[in-house]
């Protein structure tokens, strides 16, 4: 199961673009009570952050409303995200109807870092939650192995590369 | 929870970055094939890449709370994070 998006999960705020932009702003700005700074040097720092920032701005990477889609010249559609990566998205569209405007977020293939060598807890060990803990976990049992992952945790990954006993599998929320 | 077994292989599978109709949208470090879980559909389907078409299996899992989740589930492990 990989569930739907929601508005708690990091990759929004790290996501919408809007965001991103007036925070690298905001850090130019010089801070309130520095010494001896003429006004003129102020101002002439914000106005270059500014111009600095506006390349940010207009890259190609599209908005709210989707990323901006391409052809080559072969005829193959790509959706490129917020690091510049081209996604072909040929056969989803021609094969199972995808929209390319209707791919949204696009903040690259490490903005959420899989888990790739998973340690577990048992019963007994330190950190092992008592039995009346009630915070939420997604459980799965494969090949007599049960296991859980804290839904906190899958938010911040997305997926667990996991072995259980010898299935390889993809925990993924 | 699904297989990431493909002919014979292992693949690595992570979150691409992209969202699609409210759905993560996977792929492989392998191969950099997308996968998806469609709608109405067992699986992830592989919606572009050298895996194009084919699927990975889906396992069952479960979203409950730590407690009842246990209860059920006695002998059960815990991912530890960090």
């Amino acid at each position: 199961m990989i569930a739907n998006y929601r508005s708690s999960s990091p990759l929004l705020e790290s996501g919408v673009p809007g965001g991103t932009i007036s925070q690298n702003r905001r850090s130019c700005v010089p801070r309130d009570g520095e010494n001896g700074v003429p006004i003129k040097l102020v101002a002439t720092l914000v106005l270059f952050c500014l111009w600095l920032s506006s390349f940010g701005c207009s890259d190609s990477s599209g908005g709210p409303s989707g990323p901006s889609d391409v052809r080559d010249s072969a005829g193959h559609i790509f959706v490129i995200d917020k690091t510049g990566k081209r996604w072909d998205v040929t056969y989803a569209k021609n094969q199972f109807g995808f929209e390319p405007e209707d791919f949204e977020i696009g903040s690259g293939p490490f903005s959420l870092r899989p888990i790739l060598n998973p340690q577990m807890l048992s019963a007994g060990d330190e950190g092992y939650p008592p039995e009346n803990a009630t915070f939420l976990v997604m459980g799965t049992r494969l090949n007599g192995i049960a296991r859980a992952y804290s839904i906190g945790v899958m938010s911040s990954h997305e997926v667990v590369n996991e072995v259980y006993g010898d299935s390889h599998v993809a925990v993924a929320y | 929870m699904y297989s990431r077994e493909i002919d014979d292989r292992v693949l690595t599978l992570s979150a691409s970055g992209w969202l699609y109709r409210n759905t993560f949208v996977l792929f492989d470090y392998d191969t950099e094939s997308l996968w998806y879980h469609l709608e109405g559909e067992e699986g992830l389907t592989c919606i572009g890449g050298l895996y194009a078409g084919r699927k990975l299996e889906e396992y069952q899992s479960t979203v409950a709370r730590w407690d009842s989740w246990r209860r059920t589930n006695p002998d059960t492990q815990l991912l530890k994070y960090p």
